[in-house]
Parts: structure tokens; C-alpha cells; sequence
């Protein structure tokens, strides 16, 4: 409450009025230590998730909260070590290494990051669980729903100016061994020889991005594996079965993005596109589009969001199986088929320099759900999701 | 802990410092120019020399300073958690951290006059002949 003492003698002298927040960084001899985290509680209107939302029809803190520590020392001549430690309460709050890299500044414009990594997929993906750098209090399901998010490797980052816009360009080569499936059927799996580049283009109110990655998946799921199996049973070729399971398939990732601040309007909308070739899964395409006004006078930033997210059919794939087989193999196809979308309006406090209050409500609705198990065409799922959210960074 | 006061702060700070002006300095030496856009560009991280081509590091003035919030909405554009917002950004990813904070224009003028190397800004009351202004706003 130090502003509101100061103000009584603003009266004479020009006093600081915004107070002094505590220096934002520890420092100690090349030692950085940042922080940051995210208190989220929620609830949703029905007992059963909707797909990958985070909660029941019971008030819950631990699902989406989280701390995270960033230690960074500067052994100098460009090279630095940096750590970043996170407690999930997902994951009962056991810290784990979300990054851990060396860097070298080869010059003031490019530097080569290796070890353990974020992929930049998306626009937030960099900086995925720092929830006070993002206008809501999480980036919209229906696109940030791939399960893995590091990767080991190396990443090389080339800054440039062309024409007063600046251009961020981040090349990835890595492995990600990971747990696939997560909410449906945990699976180890690996993707090898990730490959890619974010291309990102900022200048005043506008920014943008272009991402593209390809790798070879390896994720041996129990249920798929079994299938295949029993269709071989039947006679299946397995080069026809290899069609199915995910054993060494190319997997690509298309991404586009942009944003636009521009007098207190913000505006963010991505788009991309997943595909693993040769798969029982279905390409699929997402976006999203959200839209927030910053009323500076009190520090209040209300937004509203749209998100869609869809499947393409496949009809070729069971055509390489003995005609016996085909309906069995197309009904496995379309039965992943679904598409849904969802609508959201929260708002954003920045009530303390250091730290951001949100509250976000979330509707989220099927258009269409073959997937077995939650919903069916003729009975849609859908769940409401209401939030709030202390996200703070120190 | 700090709570805003929106209106009645608002009102104070522009009562205050709306006739103030904000230098940005550099050493005596330096025989270079800047504009605001390569001022905002070298204070967010995007740049790391003046467009002469002379290399300099960034200082900031305290966070709280109303020459700071001055600089921020005049060059940068941005108000404080706008900035907090970015070079969380920056931070989280490796890819930059902010410029020093410094406690006074006393502090300022001390660090830019004895290294050519660095820049920073003061309130144009403050300034003298020990530093040379690169621009004024």
C-alpha cells in the first residue's frame, strides 16, 4: 500500500507515483534468476470433460497451475547456461527441467541454443506457460493441442531487418521422446529428426508468423497395434497394416499467425494444419481469432474468442486392404472423425505491474463427434468452462 | 505491494510530468544520431548499436521513475505491463533480457559519461556537460 501513503506528499514534489515495485530479476555475478507462475482455478458445467479441457463439474486449483524458476548465468564471450524449472500441478506439482540449453552468440544477430528446447509451433508455444505474457488465461484448445512441447536439439536463432519490419527466424533439428496420447491412451513414443523453421515479422502494431516442421513419428499405441494385428490375422498385408499403425510415418506441421496492436485493439488469429501420412489419424485443421480492447485508464483488457477445429475424412487408405476388410478399416477411419468449436469472453486486470487477474468463460460445442465414447452425432458434447486466473512474473 | 490508483494517479502524474521532457544521452564521444524509431529499437532489444554503427547498451531508469514511464509511452510507445508483457517474452525464451535498471539520473549520467559504450535517458533537468544528448522528447 506504499502508492497510497506516497500520494499524501505528491501534493509539493514530483514523487514517483507508481511505486516501486521490487526489481523484476535477481542478479548476482552473471546470475539471472526469473520467475514466473500461474494460479488458474476452474470449473466446468458438466462432470465429463469436454476432450482436452481441464475440468469437471468441481472447483479445482491443481490442473492448470504452476511455478517455474529460470536460472540464466553468463559465463561471458557470448555463452550463457540457462535452466528453467517448472512445478505443474497437473503433474502434482513435481519440478521437472522444461528447458535446459547452452547458447553462444556467434554475433549481435545469431545464436545457436542447444540442448533441451521449446518447438515453436505456434505464436505461444515460446512461451507457453508464461501465462501473464498472453492475453487470456489460456492459449485457445482447439489449436494448442499437440501433446509435446520440447524437444532435444538445436535450435538457431538469425535476427534481421528489412525495410524497418524485423525478422526473427528460429531453425530447429532435433528428437522429442515423449508420452503421446495423454487424455486417451499414454503412450511412449518418439518423433526423430524433428526439422523446421519460425519465421516471425514484427513492426510497430503488426506482427506475424509462418511455421513448418517435419519429422518421422514412432508412437506404438497398445490399441492400434492390437488391431493391426488382428487384421494380418485376417490376411492383411502388412504393408496395408503399416498403413495404419505409426511406425516411422512423416509428420508435418503448417502454421501461419498474425497480430495486431494498434491503439489499444488487439487482434490475434492463427491457423495450421497436422498430418501424420500413412496413419490411422486424420489430418486435421484448426484456427482461431481473438479480439481484446485495452482500456488503459484502469487497466482493464476485455476479450472475446472464437476457435474451430476439424478433420478431413479418409477414404483411400482402406482401399490397400482385401475387400473383406474395408468397411472394418474405413469405420476405423471415420470413427476419429469430429469437429468443434468454441466460443470465449474474459477479461484481463494488469492490478499490479508484476501480476495480471483474469477471468475467462469458455462455451464449447461438437459439430461433429464419431469418436467413440464422447458424443455421438446424434448427441453432441458440449461443456462450459468458467476461470480465473493469477498469473505473475518476477 | 502496489495497487493502481487509474484516475486519480493518471491525473497527478500528467499535472506533474506533462511539462517534463526526457533526454537520451550518450557519451561525450560518440558522434552519432538517433531517431525515435532507433531508440525504441535498441531499448526493446532489437537493435544493439546507433545507426552510425556505434555499439551501446541500453540502461533504465528504476521501475516506478516517472522519467521511465515518460520514456516508455514517448518512444517506446508502451505502458508498464505492456513492457512486463514483452520482455517476459524475451526472458522465458532465452532470446533477451531487459536493459539495467538504474536507480537516478545521478546514477545515469555517472555510468554513460565514464563508458561510450552505453546510453541512457534522464530527465532534461538533469542533464549537463558531462554526457551529450542524443535526442530529446
Amino acid at each position: 500500500m506504499r502508492t497510497i501513503r506516497k500520494l499524501g506528499l505528491v501534493g509539493g514534489a514530483c514523487v514517483a507515483l507508481s511505486a516501486t515495485a521490487p526489481a523484476s530479476a535477481f542478479e548476482y555475478e552473471g546470475l539471472s534468476i526469473n520467475g514466473f507462475a500461474s494460479i488458474v482455478g476452474g470449473m466446468g458445467s458438466d462432470e465429463n470433460m469436454f476432450r482436452s479441457t481441464s475440468y469437471t463439474d468441481n472447483f479445482e486449483f491443481k490442473p492448470e497451475s504452476k511455478f517455474a524458476l529460470q536460472v540464466t548465468a553468463d559465463l561471458g564471450s557470448g555463452l550463457s547456461a540457462t535452466t528453467q524449472i517448472m512445478a505443474k500441478g497437473a503433474n502434482n506439482f513435481n519440478a521437472e527441467f522444461e528447458w535446459a540449453y547452452l547458447s553462444y552468440d556467434f554475433t549481435d544477430e545469431t545464436t545457436l541454443r542447444a540442448g533441451r528446447l521449446r518447438v515453436p509451433f505456434y505464436k505461444y508455444s515460446d512461451y507457453l506457460d508464461v501465462g501473464y505474457a498472453q492475453p487470456f488465461v489460456r492459449p485457445p484448445l482447439a489449436m494448442y493441442n499437440l501433446d509435446f512441447s520440447t524437444f532435444d536439439g538445436l535450435s538457431l536463432l538469425h535476427n534481421f531487418s528489412l525495410a524497418s519490419f524485423d525478422f526473427n527466424a528460429n531453425i530447429t533439428a532435433g528428437n522429442v521422446s515423449d508420452e503421446f496420447f495423454t487424455t486417451t491412451e499414454p503412450t511412449e513414443g518418439k518423433l526423430e529428426s524433428v526439422y523446421g523453421i519460425n519465421l516471425q515479422v514484427s513492426r510497430d502494431w503488426f506482427s506475424a508468423y509462418a511455421a513448418y516442421y517435419s519429422t518421422k513419428v514412432y508412437i506404438p499405441r497398445a490399441s492400434l497395434e492390437q488391431a493391426a494385428d488382428n487384421l494380418e490375422g485376417f490376411g492383411a498385408p502388412p504393408s496395408a497394416t503399416s498403413l495404419l499403425r505409426i511406425d516411422g510415418d512423416t509428420g508435418t506441421f503448417l502454421g501461419f499467425g498474425m497480430g495486431i496492436d494498434y491503439a489499444d485493439i488487439i487482434v490475434n488469429a492463427e491457423y495450421s494444419t497436422v498430418e501424420i501420412e500413412d496413419t490411422l489419424t486424420l489430418k486435421n485443421a484448426q484456427w482461431y481469432v481473438m479480439a481484446g480492447y485495452r482500456i488503459n485508464s484502469i487497466s482493464i483488457t476485455p476479450y472475446v474468442m472464437y476457435e474451430t477445429t476439424e478433420n478431413d475424412p479418409n477414404t483411400s487408405t482402406a482401399k490397400a486392404f482385401p475387400a473383406p476388410l474395408q468397411p472394418t478399416v474405413q469405420g476405423a477411419f471415420d470413427a476419429q472423425q469430429f469437429e468443434f468449436k468454441g466460443l470465449s469472453a474474459g477479461v484481463r486486470y494488469d492490478f499490479h505491474s508484476n501480476a495480471a487477474l483474469k477471468l475467462e468463460y469458455n462455451h464449447y460445442y461438437d459439430i461433429v463427434d464419431l469418436t467413440a465414447g464422447v458424443g455421438t452425432p446424434a448427441d453432441p458434447d458440449d461443456q462450459s468452462v468458467i476461470s480465473v486466473a493469477v498469473d505473475v512474473v518476477f | 505491494m502496489k495497487i493502481k490508483l487509474p484516475l486519480l494517479a493518471g491525473a497527478l502524474l500528467y499535472s506533474c510530468i506533462g511539462v517534463a521532457e526526457v533526454v537520451v544521452i550518450a557519451h561525450p564521444s560518440v558522434n552519432d544520431t538517433a531517431s525515435q524509431d532507433d531508440l525504441s529499437r535498441i531499448f526493446l532489444g532489437k537493435a544493439k548499436s546507433l545507426p552510425g554503427g556505434h555499439k551501446v547498451m541500453p540502461l533504465n531508469l528504476e521501475e516506478g521513475n516517472a522519467t521511465r514511464e515518460e520514456f516508455n509511452d514517448k518512444v517506446l510507445g508502451k505502458n508498464d505491463s505492456q513492457l512486463k508483457s514483452y520482455w517476459s517474452k524475451l526472458i522465458f525464451t532465452g532470446k533477451g533480457q531487459p536493459p539495467k535498471d538504474v536507480g537516478s539520473d545521478a546514477e545515469v549520467k555517472a555510468l554513460v559519461s565514464a563508458n561510450p559504450n552505453m546510453i541512457g535517458y534522464i530527465d532534461a533537468a538533469s542533464l549537463d556537460a558531462t554526457v551529450k544528448e542524443l535526442a530529446r522528447f
